[in-house]
């Protein structure tokens, strides 16, 4: 936990219980351009479908 | 001839509706009927998108009597109150009582006679579980289409409100410590995020996300384990870099207590109590079962028999009360039978599940913060459909067919949240698990990591407008409907 800054709210505590993500990894700007690029996403759009497809006919 | 009774019209009601029907043969001397207290279906994981104006109304309803007089499925726009599972002092067939809400009969009552009975009614929003929570209090919902349309003039509110230069806080989440539905809480956040930031105005906003989730990632399901080239991954360090990417604040294991004009209460799992201000929320409520009766045939009541104290009701599950360590996929049910009466059926939001599937919490003050179980969506849709096949199976078999079964300790789920619209700039976090409920014996990770992947990226937004458009063609009943899967 740690206590996030200051901003102003209109009523409550000053400080919150917010969740420490000062550790979670970010996105390299290769992954950000990879999230955004046409081509990529065609290919992840299509094998996210088959993976769906694959796990209705294996859970079912 | 059969005469099969569904009582509810969301994601499983209307799949078993439209299944029995096809399977019954639409001119057979079966009959089905669809009791639904609305009159409109409505594709929920859309309402999102209505919640932050993206979306009209007229984008994720539509009427049901027309699909269903095309399909030869009779509908009752009436709430069911009462079930008499061995029938009454004048018939031996059991019976539901409804009173309509539409149609030209509102407040006429009707006891409906039936030879199978699904119950898929769905939830009740609970929002009077917390002070001041929900559209008659303080805060807005996206629970149904014009609870998100209010949400989407709150939000537009707001937004002008940044754009004339005055600082916001922002807050999304669950307004309750039992809350399920996680994944809609962190899909609306993100769509506001991507609004506030389409809208020029993020940096004077502050967006909290504050849920009754332990950790991030949870969503009610006790997280999961990915693999991510080469090294497995957790969906809570997946979603916390979606966060902290973002600029989004996060309040986990939190239950909100009380709502005010601009103030949520709300206590911490280490027992601390807080306040915190916001001049825009979005919380969802717990859910909790319609309410219904029921009785033998001599009157006597059997509510407490047929259903848990949730309002849910009892099927082929184990209920004995176990500690975490002691659950098993056995637990869960298979054939959503009701105990004691093989002709009833509940599917969907409607069945009580035998416990959480996250570990269960409590502060130290006794107060529950652990995330209820979802039973919403693609496995609602599976066990509307198993329910459908198993009567229609009896129907022309005889009693003693077996049940089809669809456990959620085997059934998988695909998980689309977005992560705002748009057909070049939207984004989704995007999941598929198997099993729905882990089984730590068989997997060491809970679940089977070559179906088990997560992803974020704009081919998600594309999946789930894929689903919205796959969803209402077939909820419509429109050419090929049946052979889009649930």
């Amino acid at each position: 936990m740690s206590t996030s800054p200051a901003f102003p709210a209109p009523r409550g505590d000053a400080d919150q219980p917010v969740a420490d993500l000062s550790k979670a990894p970010l996105p390299t700007e290769r992954t950000l351009r990879r999230r955004k690029n046409l081509a990529v996403q065609a290919v992840r759009y299509a094998v996210f479908n088959a993976r769906m497809l694959k796990i209705l006919v294996k859970g079912d | 001839m059969a005469d099969v009774v569904v009582l509810g019209a969301g994601i499983a009601g209307h799949t078993a509706a439209l299944h029995l029907r096809r399977l019954l043969g639409k001119k057979g001397e079966h009959t089905v009927t669809v009791v639904s207290p609305n009159s409109h279906w409505n594709w929920i994981p859309s309402n999102i998108w209505v919640g932050v104006g993206r979306m009209d109304r007229s984008d994720v309803v539509f009427p049901l009597e027309p699909v269903y007089r095309k399909k030869g499925i009779v509908f009752r726009q009436a709430k069911a109150v009462a079930l008499w599972p061995e029938g009454d002092d004048t018939d031996a067939r059991g019976a539901v009582d409804i009173v309509y809400t539409g149609q030209g009969r509102d407040g006429e009552q009707e006891r409906l006679r039936y030879d199978y009975l699904v119950n898929a009614t769905g939830p009740r929003l609970r929002f009077e579980a917390t002070e001041g929570l929900g559209p008659d209090g303080h805060t807005v919902s996206v629970c149904t289409a014009d609870h998100a349309i209010d949400a989407a003039r709150a939000l537009a509110e707001t937004i002008e409100r940044l754009k004339a230069g005055q600082p916001q806080t922002l807050v999304v989440g669950t307004g309750h410590g039992t809350c399920t539905c996680e994944g809609a809480a962190f899909e609306y956040v993100f769509n506001v995020d991507h609004e506030l930031r389409s809208a020029g105005v993020r940096d004077l906003a502050r967006l909290i996300y504050l849920s009754n989730e332990a950790r991030l990632g949870d969503f009610g399901v006790d997280g999961m384990t990915f693999e991510d080239q080469g090294f497995q991954t957790s969906s809570e360090t997946w979603t916390a870099s979606l966060f902290r990417e973002r600029g989004v604040e996060a309040i986990l294991g939190a239950h909100v207590s009380r709502v005010e004009e601009g103030l949520v209460h709300y206590e911490t799992l280490d027992g601390s109590s807080h306040r915190l201000g916001f001049d825009f929320a979005m919380l969802l409520p717990p859910f909790g079962g319609v309410g219904l009766a029921a009785y033998d045939a001599s009157g006597n009541d059997l509510t407490a028999d047929l259903f848990a104290p949730s309002g849910f009701m009892k099927v082929d599950a184990n209920y004995t009360p176990s500690s975490y360590e002691e659950w098993g996929p056995e637990d869960w049910p298979e054939t959503y039978q009701v105990p004691g009466y093989p002709r009833v059926f509940a599917v969907g939001i409607a069945f009580a599940p035998p416990h959480p599937i996250s570990r269960p919490r409590t502060s130290p003050n006794g107060t529950v913060i652990s995330p209820a179980p979802p039973r919403t969506g693609m496995p609602s849709g599976v066990m509307g459909k198993t329910v459908a096949r198993t009567i229609v199976d009896r129907i022309t078999q005889g009693e003693d067919a077996p049940a089809h079964r669809a456990s959620m300790a085997h059934m998988a789920a695909a998980c689309v949240a977005s992560a705002g619209t748009g057909l070049r700039t939207g984004s989704a976090a995007s999941m598929t698990m198997m099993p729905v409920v882990p089984d730590y014996r068989r997997y060491p990770t809970g679940r089977d990591l070559a179906h088990t992947k997560g992803e974020i990226g704009l081919s998600g937004h594309w999946v789930k407008l894929t689903l919205h458009h796959l969803f209402l063609h077939k909820a419509k009943a429109r050419l090929g409907w049946q052979f889009i899967p649930e």
